[in-house]
C-alpha cells in the first residue's frame, strides 16, 4: 500500500511462502480476458468469458475417455477462518509456467496456488470491519485479475486490490462510504456509513460478489437483502475510484420512503456484452418481504437489470416476480449469446430463476423472447403467505429456488443451457417481532417439505433436485437428472460435449452434454458446492479439472483431476 | 387458485356472501332480483347501518386533522382528467401492446398523480389513516353496509361509466378479499406490533399505499406488456384492464370524497365510508391485477413458440 499505509477499515494477514517467486511476472492483458473463452489454457474470468458461459474449448477430455480421469492433487483440510465458512466459489487460472490458480473461500481468504502441484504460494486473510453473522456461513465466490492485480470483494462492502505476485495490498475501495444518497463523514477510504458498519454480515454480503474487470473498470454489487438494506451497484475504476453509483430502488417508482428498505441487491456477478457494454446484473428480492408496505412493481427487484458498463445508466429491467413476497430473487447469472431466430441473428440473454423457469430476453431491449417449460414443479405458486404457519399451504418453488445463485453453463455449439434446480415445497408465514437495525431482518418463517411428506403433498411428484439441460430459445427441456437433494454450485461444459457438476452427495460428475448420461463419477466430499473449471497446461500436456467444496461441514476440499493428451 | 377473485368475474357465491354480510337474507328480499342482478340501489334501503355514530366521529376527525386546505379547483380539474382516463381505457385496450416509446397506460394516470400529490401535501392520507380502523372482518362488514347505504357511491361511480352491475361487483369484491385486506395494516399497527423487517418510519399511510400503489401498477403496464407479449393472451389482458378500470374507479371515488370534503358537501359518516371503501376497492383491484396479468402461470400463458 502507498507509503506503507493501509487505508482500509479492517485488518489483514499476508503470508508469502518459500516458492512465491514461482509466479510468472507476466501481466494479464485485456486481450487475454476477451479471448479467455476461446483459449483452452486459462480460465481468466468468473464464467471464463464476459458472456458467462462457464464453457471451455479444452478438448483433451472427451466423452470417450473421461472415465480415465485421475486425481492430480488434493488439499483435504484447507485452513479456513471458521468451520462454517463455505467453499462455493470459482477459481481463476492464469496461463504461464507454471499456471497460477487464484482461489477464495469464506471467510475472506485468498490464495495463489501453483496449478501443477497444488503448492500455496501466498495467502491473504482479511478481517473486515463489522460483525460476521454466525448463523449464516459466508462464502466468497471468486476474484478478478487484470494486469498485475487481483481484485477481491470484502465483507465490509469494499474491494481490495492485491499484487498478484506476492499478495501485498495496493488499495481499498470503500463501497460503504455512500449509502442511500448519504455520504459518510471523513475520508473516502476510511469512513463508512453508520448503518453499513452496524449490520452483521452474512453470506449474502458483498464478499460473495465476484469481480469482473473490463477495460479500465469493474462493477461491484451490494447485498444483505435480509437486513433491511437498499441495493446498489458501483462502477469502480481499476485504480479504485468510483465511476458511477446506481441505486436499485428508484425512489420515484416506490411509494413514499419504501425504497429505503427496498432490497433489490446485486450479489452475484454480471454478464457483459463487450461489444455494446450492456451489463446484465442479477437482482435480489424487494424488501421488506411483507409486501403491503411497498405496493407496486418494486423495480428493479427480483430479476435482471441491464446497465451501460461505463456509465451505469439503466437500459432495461426484466422482473420475474414483480412485487415479490416469496424471496424469489434472481441471483443466477445470465448468459449472453447469439442465436438464429426467424432467419435473423439476435443477441440474447438467458437465465434460470428461483421461479423455476428459464427466461430468454433480447439483449438490446430486455423483451422476453421465450420462457421455458417448467424445470421444477409449480405447486400453489404465487399464494400470498398467511400470518401464521397453521394456515400456510405447501407451495413451490421453494425460496431457495428453482435456481438460486448456482451459475449455469452454456454450450453455444449445442445451444444448450445447463442448470441446477431445487424441487422442494415450502410453507411460509409472517411473524411479528421488534425491528432493530443491525439485527437479522427476514420477515418470515418457513419450513421445507421432507422426503416422507411427499405422498401427502399433491403435485409434488419428482425428487427434491435436478440438473437440467434445455434449449433456451425454444424453452424445450432436453434432459434432466433428478436427485435426492437440491444441488448447489455451478456447472462447466466443454466443446467435446461434457458437462461437469458437483452434487449434493459430494460427487464430481461428468455428464454427456447431449444425453445426460453420467459418464464418470468421483466421490470427493460429503457435499460439493463449488464451480468446476478446466484448463490445459501445454508444458505437461494435460487437461485439468478443478473443483472445491465443503466448509459448511467439518470438511473442505480443493481437488484437481487431470488427463494427459 | 390464488387469483380466483376479481371483480369483473365475481361469482354468484361471492355475491351471496356479499348479501350475507349485508344482512340481506336472500335475493327475494331485493324484490325478486336474481343474485347476479342485485344492484346497490336495490339494497340501499334494506341494509341496516349500525354504527353511523362511530363513522360520523371518525369522519369529523379526518376533517379536523388536515394540515392544509383542499384545493377545489385542482381537484375538479384533475378529476375530469381521471374521468377521461376511465373513458379512454377501452381505446387503449383496443390498441393492444403499446409500441416502444408509447406510454399509453402511464399517460392515463397523470391527473391522478396530481391529486395524489395534493392529498399527500395536505395530510389527507395521514389523517385518514390516523382516524380509520384497520381492515378487520368487523370493519369491512360495517364499512360495506355504510357504503351500500351511501347514495352518492352509486352516483359517483355512474359519473365515470360504471353500470349498476359493476358497482355492485366492486363492493362485493371487497367483501371477498377480506383476508387480503387484513394484510394491509396501518402504520400505527406496525408501530405497536412491528412486523419483522418493516421499519414503520419508511411506510406510507395505508390509504396512500392503496392509491399510489394502484397508480404505480398502471404506470408500469406499458413496459410489462411489451416485455411479456409472448406470454400474454387476450383473456389475461381483458381481465387485467378490468382491474385497471377498478383501480381508477376507486381513485375517482376517493378524489370525489376529498373534493366534497373541501367544499363542505359531505357528511362525516359518508366521508368515512367512502375513504375507507375506495381504499379497499383500490387494494382489491391491484391484488386482482397481479393475478390476472402480472403473475403468469403456465396454465394461463400464451402457447410457447417452440410448441409443447
Amino acid at each position: 500500500m502507498q507509503d506503507g499505509h493501509i487505508p482500509k477499515p479492517g485488518t489483514a494477514e499476508i503470508e508469502q511462502y518459500e516458492n512465491v517467486d514461482d509466479i510468472p511476472k507476466r501481466e494479464v492483458t485485456q486481450k487475454q480476458l476477451l479471448d479467455s473463452g476461446d483459449d483452452p489454457e486459462g480460465w481468466l474470468l468468473y464464467g471464463n468469458n464476459y458472456e458467462r458461459h462457464h464453457f471451455s474449448t479444452a478438448d483433451i477430455i472427451t466423452p470417450k475417455n473421461v472415465s480415465n480421469l485421475s486425481l492430480e492433487w488434493k488439499h483435504e483440510t484447507v485452513q479456513n477462518a471458521r468451520q462454517a465458512a463455505w467453499f462455493q466459489g470459482s477459481v481463476l487460472v492464469i496461463p504461464g509456467d507454471p499456471p497460477i490458480i487464484y482461489q477464495t473461500n469464506g471467510t475472506e481468504q485468498t490464495r495463489a496456488i501453483n496449478a501443477r502441484t497444488g503448492e500455496v504460494l501466498w495467502f491473504h486473510q482479511y478481517h473486515p470491519k463489522g460483525i460476521v453473522s454466525e448463523s449464516e456461513p459466508p462464502a466468497n465466490r471468486g476474484v478478478g485479475v487484470l494486469g498485475d492485480t487481483v481484485y477481491k470483494a470484502t465483507l465490509d462492502h469494499g474491494v481490495l486490490a492485491l499484487n498478484r505476485y506476492d499478495g501485498t495490498e495496493k488499495w481499498y475501495y470503500n463501497g460503504a462510504y455512500e449509502y442511500r444518497g448519504e455520504t459518510a463523514e471523513g475520508s473516502r477510504q476510511l469512513a463508512m456509513h453508520d448503518e453499513l458498519q452496524t449490520w452483521k454480515r452474512n453470506r449474502s454480503q458483498a464478499s460473495n460478489y465476484p469481480i469482473v474487470p473490463f477495460e479500465d473498470m469493474f462493477v461491484m454489487g451490494s447485498s444483505g437483502g435480509e437486513w433491511g438494506v437498499h441495493g446498489w451497484a458501483d462502477g469502480v475504476t481499476t485504480d479504485g475510484e468510483q465511476a458511477w453509483h446506481t441505486g436499485m430502488t428508484p425512489p420515484d417508482q416506490w411509494v413514499g420512503d419504501a425504497w429505503k428498505h427496498g432490497g433489490s441487491t446485486v450479489w452475484q456477478a454480471p454478464a457483459i456484452d463487450p461489444e455494446s457494454g450492456t451489463t446484465v446484473l442479477p437482482t435480489g428480492n424487494p424488501g421488506p418481504w411483507f409486501g403491503t408496505v411497498r405496493p407496486g412493481w418494486n423495480p428493479y427487484s427480483a430479476g435482471k437489470v441491464a446497465v451501460d458498463f461505463h456509465s451505469g445508466d439503466v437500459k432495461w429491467n426484466y422482473q420475474e416476480s414483480p412485487h415479490d413476497w416469496w424471496d424469489y430473487d434472481s441471483p443466477s447469472p445470465a448468459v449472453i449469446y447469439e442465436a438464429e431466430m426467424d432467419g435473423e441473428t439476435r443477441k440474447l440473454a438467458s437465465w434460470p430463476g428461483k421461479t423455476g423457469w428459464v427466461y430468454t430476453v433480447d439483449l438490446e431491449t430486455g423483451d422476453l423472447v421465450e420462457r421455458s417449460e417448467e424445470y421444477v414443479e409449480h405447486i400453489n405458486t404465487w399464494a400470498i403467505p398467511p400470518q401464521n404457519m397453521e394456515d400456510a399451504e405447501w407451495t413451490a418453488p421453494h425460496l431457495l429456488g428453482g435456481t438460486d445463485p448456482q451459475p449455469s453453463s452454456f454450450d453455444p455449439q449445442r445451444r444448450t443451457l445447463f442448470l441446477k434446480a431445487n424441487n422442494q415445497p415450502m410453507k411460509m408465514a409472517w411473524s411479528y417481532i421488534d425491528y432493530e437495525m443491525g439485527e437479522e431482518y427476514k420477515g418470515e418463517t418457513f419450513i421445507t417439505a421432507s422426503d416422507n411428506q411427499q405422498g401427502s403433498i399433491p403435485e409434488w411428484e419428482k425428487p427434491p433436485g435436478n440438473i437440467t439441460a434445455l434449449d433456451p430459445v425454444t424453452g424445450k427441456i432436453k434432459w434432466q437428472d433428478w436427485m435426492d437433494e437440491a444441488p448447489w454450485g455451478g456447472l462447466l461444459s466443454t466443446t467435446t460435449g461434457l458437462t461437469f457438476a458437483g452434487t449434493p452427495s459430494g460427487n464430481l460428475v461428468a455428464y454427456d452434454s447431449e444425453t445426460g448420461d453420467r459418464l464418470w463419477t468421483e466421490q470427493i466430499i460429503p457435499r460439493l458446492d463449488g464451480n468446476p473449471v478446466t484448463w490445459v497446461d501445454p508444458t505437461t500436456g494435460k487437461q485439468y479439472v478443478y473443483i472445491q467444496g465443503g466448509g459448511g461441514t467439518e470438511q473442505n476440499v480443493i481437488a484437481v483431476y487431470s488427463m494427459e493428451g | 387458485m390464488p387469483g380466483e377473485h376479481h371483480y369483473s368475474q365475481i361469482s354468484d357465491e361471492d355475491r351471496r356472501e356479499f348479501l350475507k354480510v349485508l344482512g340481506v337474507a336472500s335475493a327475494a328480499a331485493t324484490g325478486g332480483s336474481a343474485v347476479d342482478d342485485v344492484t346497490l340501489s336495490d339494497l340501499q334501503d334494506l341494509v341496516a347501518v349500525e354504527s353511523a355514530g362511530e363513522f360520523a366521529r371518525r369522519g369529523e376527525a379526518i376533517r379536523n386533522d388536515l394540515s392544509g386546505a383542499l384545493d377545489a379547483e385542482l381537484l375538479a380539474t384533475e378529476m375530469t382528467g381521471v374521468a377521461d382516463a376511465i373513458e379512454g381505457l377501452s381505446a387503449v385496450r383496443a390498441a393492444g401492446v403499446p409500441d416502444r416509446g408509447e406510454e399509453l397506460y402511464a399517460e392515463l394516470t397523470t391527473p391522478a398523480w396530481r391529486i395524489d400529490d395534493h392529498l399527500t401535501e395536505v395530510d389527507f392520507y395521514a389523517s385518514a389513516e390516523a382516524n380509520l380502523p384497520r381492515f378487520t372482518s368487523e370493519h369491512i362488514e360495517r364499512m360495506t353496509k355504510q357504503l351500500v347505504h351511501t347514495a352518492s357511491l352509486a352516483g359517483t361511480l355512474s359519473e365515470v361509466g360504471f353500470d349498476e352491475r359493476e358497482q355492485t361487483a366492486l363492493v362485493a369484491n371487497v367483501v371477498s378479499q377480506a383476508d387480503r385486506l387484513a394484510l394491509w395494516e396501518p402504520t400505527w399497527v406496525l408501530e405497536e406490533a412491528p412486523v419483522e423487517e418493516v421499519n414503520p418510519d419508511y411506510v406510507s399511510p395505508l390509504q396512500k399505499r392503496a392509491a399510489s400503489g394502484a397508480l404505480l401498477w398502471i404506470d408500469g403496464l406499458d413496459k410489462h406488456l411489451r416485455k411479456n407479449e409472448v406470454l400474454i393472451t387476450d383473456e389475461m389482458l381483458d381481465d387485467g384492464i378490468a382491474d385497471v378500470r377498478a383501480m381508477l374507479g376507486g381513485f375517482y371515488l376517493l378524489s370525489a370524497a376529498a373534493d366534497r370534503l373541501g367544499r363542505g358537501e359531505i357528511s362525516d359518516e359518508e366521508l368515512t365510508a367512502l375513504v375507507s371503501g375506495s381504499a379497499a376497492i383500490m387494494i382489491a383491484a391491484q391484488t386482482d391485477f397481479q393475478y390476472d396479468l402480472v403473475r403468469i402461470s403456465d396454465d394461463m400463458r400464451a402457447p410457447r413458440l417452440g410448441g409443447d
